[in-house]
């Protein structure tokens, strides 16, 4: 009794103790991490016993049926295919995104702003009219670029394809460049230049400067984007099933789909546990990538670049070559963007999608844009306003409190943290959603006063989770950059911790967390597929009409619905540049 | 006295038929007027206590055809009620719902929902429809109880509308006459590469209607070889339209209406050997929160009202009625060539046939139809 009265503190003295335990800086962001990390691994478990289910999760059987009938289904092409078009894509999509990152950002390149915001639009445009944007460009059969070279080589053959594993490639690849681009750009504005100018110093040239000093130093997030890519790459179905099918050339992605939305066995229900179990095979290349990555940032020392001596970025002089950069942006912007986006507006002023032609042009119309107000009604408003505003805020809450722990702190176990919340992009989405479905369900049964089954807020937190991976890539790169002898010097003057992170952390990566913050929220409003498996009547969203519009066949109302959003969104990311000045894309010298 | 000499002959001819019709027709035998009345008020009353009505429908209507789809069923019967009409998602997604919610004891997401007929029976044995008492007496005038809501799910599912499975083409590709005749022929080597195939078995499995399973298994092995690719209908014929493809052989007949309608140079044929004609049902869910409403609108759904509204936004035709023009375009063409339309409920032993595609032994054989379309 006595030893219980020594120990007993005050009111002020355990507040006091409190405050420099969250002071210390971990319990705040641990606890939330754990509680991301917790929804994370409970909808895992989930898909994972559903992979052992074989109907649905409501009715009885456990067996591993789902496992015999995916490793008898063509497994080996499949994956062989899958891993090519990843692979592929993530190559395509480096190329691109690295180089367009260092001439937007590294260099004196004139136009910057307008191809930026250009590069960002591209992500609005959906996959599927990229998609067919390219076959109207490059199909064997009428497409205008192949139709252009047969008349003029006199060839007899189309002398370019798309409709095989290449062409999903290129396609993919056009569509991820922009999400690398941002994703590396924060890093790649933020690199000191003192670095450099001690490698001139020494006598090596410019260019070889930016080959062994920049380019190494921007390893980790090059790697992590990478990754991300990847996982993105080999879930994308529309554009494989645009361009090749179902059959020639299998992949993980396409027997998702067919598993899941497009049933191929007309009286079967869909197979949700082999949709889990090829999403299982995706995660598998994905973890192994991720065992490198988390490796590679135990070294973070190595890679920090803001340090606590100032720094002013410079930028690359390219003399002559100026305006060869900007070309070679613009080619992109013009494959990736303005080829896309044609279609789009093409598709939109037509009643149905047509070649180009004098007989096309009599069909324009401007009708269907007369017709987005009739068709779009208050409640999808509400809800699309609802989501792009509280998603976005909750993940770079998490972000932040995640990327706290995994790169700032030396815990046991934080490897397993960021690990786990790279996995919802491993796994389809779509299998999330269904995890989410029956979660909601139970929730619906057992909590009925809580409102997630069937409300805007099982959609909301859908992305949340989904969209983590991505944030925590950004903001760990973020973190890696700025130096720990910041924090030591906050204190060395007596600065707790959770102070300096208020203070000193927040404002310094500020522009990397904006820069997340509207690419989270332009990601999560183009967003369709877990959406549309989470969908009731109270909570549809923007994206599922337009899907939904398209699938109806009301492929102009959807085109032109397109138009408006890549349009408006375009402006207000150029307005957002402007106001922002730039720091959109990364930390903001001291 | 003659009694022919007190009525003259053609009324004595009209009230025989009268009293034929009394006992020959169902619903004038099962019930009056006013018994039919009464049914009716209550439901109204009850819908219109319940405020609101939530369905899950078909595809094409969008808002644009779901307001004036509430619009009229509010008209019809007085009624003011929210009407939500939601056609977002895959079938085979919002029935798994629909079967979960039911197992879980959960309430319905929608109050009526849309069922095509390889659906409606899963949903039916899971116990996920509540049955509508003494609905011949409730459906509107003039639409026939055996065709609407035949046997196999009578009282549960009320047709609305049909699609059937044809050929649609590009006719600037290809002339009618030299489309393959029979499904047999998209066989033959002519046809190669002239056209895709959808990767989902809903037309196909009509075969066994027709063929042996080993016969029609070949026939499916044939098209599987000779098609292009395999690819979603709608951007299939989308790229039809462009000029890629000629043909696909089992599309939905709204394409051709709804192509047509867009200046398309798309043309319409059937398969003289196999036409098969599904039934698209409204069923009201069983733990519905406005169930008296989701009824009514079963019901009224079914008639000529409701049939025009859903031509005219999404080309569902219902071949069972002369006010649909989609409906009686199909007939036509299939009436030109004399060729049939086969549907899972034109017999108990189509329907036990649809039924054995739920067994092992069905799911293994559908496995290989879905196998011998896809692989190239």
């Amino acid at each position: 009794m006595d030893r219980v009265e020594t120990i007993k503190l005050s009111w002020e003295e355990t507040w006091s103790l409190w405050k420099d335990r969250v002071a210390g800086g971990l319990v705040l962001p641990l606890f939330f991490a754990l509680v991301a990390c917790g929804v994370i691994v409970l909808l895992l478990l989930v898909i994972l016993w559903m992979t052992f289910v074989p109907g649905l999760p409501t009715e009885p059987g456990f067996d591993l049926s789902n496992y015999t009938q995916v490793l008898g289904d063509r497994l080996l092409p499949t994956v062989g295919n899958t891993v090519l078009v990843g692979f592929g894509s993530t190559a395509f999509a480096l190329f691109w995104s690295v180089s367009m990152a260092w001439l937007i950002h590294r260099t004196d390149m004139p136009w910057k702003p307008l191809l930026m915001a250009a590069i960002a639009v591209s992500v609005l445009i959906p996959g599927f009219m990229k998609a067919m944007g390219w076959i109207l460009l490059l199909s064997p059969k009428i497409g205008l670029i192949n139709l252009a070279l047969m008349n003029l080589l006199g060839l007899e053959d189309a002398p370019l394809g798309i409709y095989n594993r290449f062409g999903i490639i290129f396609v993919q690849g056009l569509m991820l460049t922009p999400t690398m681009f941002f994703l590396i750009s924060g890093p790649m504005r933020s690199m000191d230049p003192a670095l450099e100018e001690s490698s001139e110093v020494t006598g090596v040239n410019k260019w070889k400067t930016q080959f062994y000093v920049t380019l190494p130093l921007m390893w980790p997030a090059i790697f992590s984007g990478a990754i991300y890519i990847f996982m993105t790459a080999v879930s994308i179905y529309e554009v494989p099933a645009l361009l090749v099918g179902f059959g020639k050339y299998p992949l993980l992605s396409t027997a998702i789909f067919l598993n899941t939305a497009g049933t191929e066995q007309a009286t079967k229900l869909p197979q949700y546990g082999m949709a889990g179990v090829y999403g299982l095979l995706i995660t598998i290349p994905s973890i192994v990538a991720l065992f490198f990555y988390l490796r590679l940032i135990k070294q973070s020392h190595r890679y920090a670049v803001v340090t606590g001596r100032g720094y002013r970025p410079k930028l690359f002089p390219l003399g002559r070559l100026k305006y060869l950069g900007s070309l070679f942006v613009l080619i992109f912007v013009i494959l990736a963007v303005i080829l896309p986006f044609s279609v789009l507006l093409w598709a939109s002023l037509l009643p149905s999608l047509k070649m180009p032609s004098r007989e096309a042009l009599s069909y324009v119309t401007l009708e269907y844009y007369s017709r987005i107000g009739q068709i779009v009604g208050a409640d999808v408003i509400r809800n699309t306003v609802l989501l792009m505003a509280v998603a976005p805020l909750a993940v770079l809450f998490l972000a932040l409190m995640i990327s706290w722990i995994v790169v700032r702190s030396r815990l046991w176990g934080r490897g397993a943290i960021d690990t786990i919340t790279m996995l919802p992009h491993a796994i389809p989405g779509i299998g999330f959603a269904f995890a989410l479905v029956i979660v909601a369900m139970l929730t619906a049964r057992w909590f009925p006063w809580i409102p997630l089954y069937g409300t805007i807020w099982v959609i909301i937190l859908a992305n949340v989770v989904n969209r983590l991976a991505y944030a925590t890539r950004v903001t760990n790169a973020a973190l890696l950059q700025v130096s720990q002898e910041l924090e030591d010097a906050a204190a060395i003057c007596g600065v707790g911790k959770l102070r300096a992170i208020r203070r000193i952390m927040v404002p310094l990566i500020t522009p990397s967390l904006l820069f997340a913050g509207v690419w989270t929220t332009m990601l999560v409003f183009r967003e369709v597929s877990m959406a549309l498996m989470l969908s009731n009547p109270g909570n549809i969203v923007f994206s599922v009409h337009v899907w939904t519009r398209w699938q109806s066949g009301a492929m102009s109302e959807a085109a032109a619905m397109g138009v408006v959003m890549v349009t408006t969104l375009g402006v207000i990311f150029l307005i957002a540049q402007s106001v922002f000045r730039g720091r959109l894309y990364g930390i903001q010298g001291l | 006295m003659k009694l022919s000499r007190i009525l003259p002959f053609q009324a004595l001819k009209g009230i025989f038929l009268l009293i034929s019709l009394f006992f020959l027709e169902p619903r004038l035998w099962a019930g009056s007027a006013p018994e039919r009345q009464e049914l009716l008020n209550k439901l109204v009353e009850g819908a219109r206590k319940e405020g609101e009505l939530v369905v899950w429908g078909i595809q094409g209507m969008g808002d644009d055809g779901g307001r004036p789809l509430g619009k009229a069923f509010n008209a019809r019967f007085g009624l003011n009620l929210r009407f939500k009409y939601d056609e977002a998602g895959a079938t085979g997604e919002k029935f798994s719902r629909a079967i979960m919610e039911t197992q879980m004891g959960l309430p319905a997401s929608y109050d009526a929902m849309y069922a095509p007929d390889h659906r409606i029976v899963k949903l039916i044995e899971k116990g996920g429809v509540e049955p509508i008492e003494r609905w011949e007496l409730l459906l509107p005038e003039g639409v026939d109880p055996k065709y609407t809501s035949p046997p196999a799910v009578a009282g549960q599912g009320f047709s609305f509308g049909n699609r059937v499975k044809l050929i649609v083409y590009n006719s600037k590709l290809i002339s009618l006459k030299d489309l393959p005749q029979t499904t047999k022929e998209v066989g033959l080597p002519k046809y190669k590469g002239k056209f895709y195939t959808a990767p989902w078995t809903t037309g196909p499995i009509f075969g066994v209607l027709v063929y042996s399973r080993e016969e029609w298994l070949e026939i499916m092995r044939g098209w599987g070889q000779n098609k292009v690719t395999t690819i979603r209908s709608r951007g299939g014929v989308d790229r039809m339209m462009l000029g890629e493809f000629a043909f696909e052989p089992f599309s939905n007949e709204h394409y051709y209406f709804e192509l047509k309608e867009k200046g398309d140079p798309a043309g319409m044929a059937v398969f003289k050997d196999l036409v098969p004609l599904t039934y698209l049902f409204h069923i009201t869910r069983k733990n519905a929160r406005h169930p008296n409403a989701g009824k009514l609108f079963a019901l009224w759904a079914t008639g000529p009202e409701a049939t025009q509204i859903f031509e005219k936004y999404s080309w569902t035709g219902n071949i069972a009625t002369k006010a649909s023009k989609v409906g009686s375009g199909v007939l036509e063409e299939v009436a030109k060539i004399g060729a049939r339309l086969v549907s899972w409920f034109d017999s108990k032993e189509n329907l036990s046939k649809l039924e054995w595609f739920g067994t092992k032994e069905g799911e293994a054989y559908e496995e290989k139809i879905a196998l011998a379309l896809k692989v190239k």
